[in-house]
């Protein structure tokens, strides 16, 4: 920086307290030559400084504050009736379960077996209606989606669900089939990352949903797959460490595919 | 911070803050009702506040709780009637210095006052300083220049009284 008249109290004291490394010290004295009125002042500066001062805080005592916390009995005791209340409660309604009549859990499961032989996911066949925008920020890996709702037909069956189900909304079993084509402009080689963020379809809460990775794509290699999947949560993560192969078959990418199961209530265990 | 790592910024920093209070308003009750004001509103906030930053924190409140002790009052006062004569905190021996200095203080701008009470009673850098009072380090050097001229112009005064 240039040292004019304008600036140069910038650097007194630096230069005074001898901080000014070689180069600007140099400058500053050019500056001082310079302007000889200016030098005269460096020149008679003295250094005044505060001389010692040390003070006690008084009452300095009462500033500590004591992180120990002593819990009143009353605290303990109302924890232990929480506790009493809860078991009482348990041990009700679990009594209350096994009432519940042997035909009647037989035919439970009976319609279980009825539910899962018609999810079969292999007899699906897609309708080519894009819908869901997945995309991964990081690497720019778009995909699309199409969707085929296998509800079941049997609308006796869907009562007896309804039935079972009464106090719950029913979800109808679903496949979706997502495409991820990677972008070319991204560099796809790197340590485990978001592959691809994948928006559930008719997300609801505690519905569990699985994926699995069908086809990759042969310009692709794919390695420690894991799909990260908060039943909770709207978005589904893809995690992987993916690597472009050198020579592409470019056109086969849009047989990369994400499946992705929607379970319904039948997850629920009956046994 | 944890309820400890409070504890511990009280030993380290609470005589410290107090010469700093002192210093800003030359009256020792006032000082202390600061700091005590302070570790008060800390202690609330001590959860979200890393103790690296303590020392910055402490010192920053002490500052704006001084300028506004100075606000509310908005008058000079005289530093020799407000300092008492015999204080436990302040030794007998560097008493009369001390008087002086508080002389030499009064005479300062509150900005001035508190750069070079920062600065050679708590040896802050010029880029903390410049932290605590909101200003940039440039302005930090040359105000400090400016301050130490003014004071060597008033002890060459009361020198010579």
């Amino acid at each position: 920086m240039k040292i004019t008249k304008e600036n140069y109290e910038e650097f007194a004291l630096d230069f005074i307290e001898g901080n000014l490394n070689a180069a600007d010290r140099q400058h500053f004295e050019h500056f001082l030559n310079a302007h000889p009125a200016i030098r005269k002042n460096i020149d008679d500066f003295e250094l005044v400084v505060l001389p010692s001062f040390t003070p006690i805080m008084p009452n300095k005592s009462t500033l500590y504050r004591d992180n120990s916390k002593i819990r009143p009995i009353l605290f303990y005791v109302k924890n232990i009736a929480a506790i009493i209340l809860v078991l009482i409660l348990l041990s009700t309604v679990l009594i209350q379960l096994n009432k519940q009549p042997t035909s009647d859990l037989e035919q439970l499961k009976s319609i279980k077996e009825n539910i899962q032989d018609k999810l079969p996911y292999r007899d699906i066949t897609l309708q080519e209606k894009p819908e869901i925008k997945i995309s991964n920020p990081d690497i720019g890996l778009m995909a699309t989606t199409t969707e085929k709702s296998p509800s079941i037909s049997d609308p006796k069956k869907r009562k007896i669900r309804k039935a079972l189900f009464s106090e719950t909304e029913i979800a109808e079993p679903k496949e979706e089939l997502v495409l991820i084509t990677p972008n070319e402009n991204e560099e796809l080689h790197g340590p485990i990352r978001t592959m691809a963020l994948i928006e559930k379809i008719d997300f609801k809460p505690d519905i569990l949903l699985e994926y699995k990775i069908d086809h990759r794509p042969n310009n692709l290699l794919i390695e420690n797959e894991e799909i990260q999947n908060d039943p909770f949560s709207k978005i589904g993560r893809l995690l992987a460490r993916a690597n472009l192969l050198p020579t592409g078959l470019q056109e086969e990418i849009g047989e990369t595919s994400i499946r992705e199961k929607v379970i319904p209530e039948t997850y629920v265990d009956l046994k | 911070m944890t309820a400890n790592e409070y504890n511990q910024c009280v030993s380290e920093h609470a005589d410290g803050l107090y010469r700093f209070a002192v210093s800003m308003l030359s009256d020792l009750t006032e000082a202390e009702d600061v700091v005590q004001q302070v570790f008060e509103k800390f202690w609330k906030r001590h959860p979200d506040v890393d103790l690296g930053a303590a020392k910055t924190y402490l010192f920053t409140s002490v500052h704006r709780t001084c300028i506004d002790f100075f606000r509310r009052k908005k008058t000079s006062r005289n530093t020799t009637e407000l300092l008492p004569q015999h204080d436990a905190g302040i030794s007998g021996h560097n008493y009369e210095n001390q008087q002086l200095i508080q002389q030499l203080l009064s005479k300062l701008t509150e900005e001035q006052k508190t750069l070079i009470i920062l600065r050679d009673y708590e040896g802050y850098s010029y880029r903390e300083i410049a932290e605590i009072m909101v200003l940039t380090e440039s302005q930090v050097k040359i105000n400090l220049f400016r301050t130490r001229k003014k004071l060597q112009f008033f002890l060459a005064g009361s020198l010579v009284q």
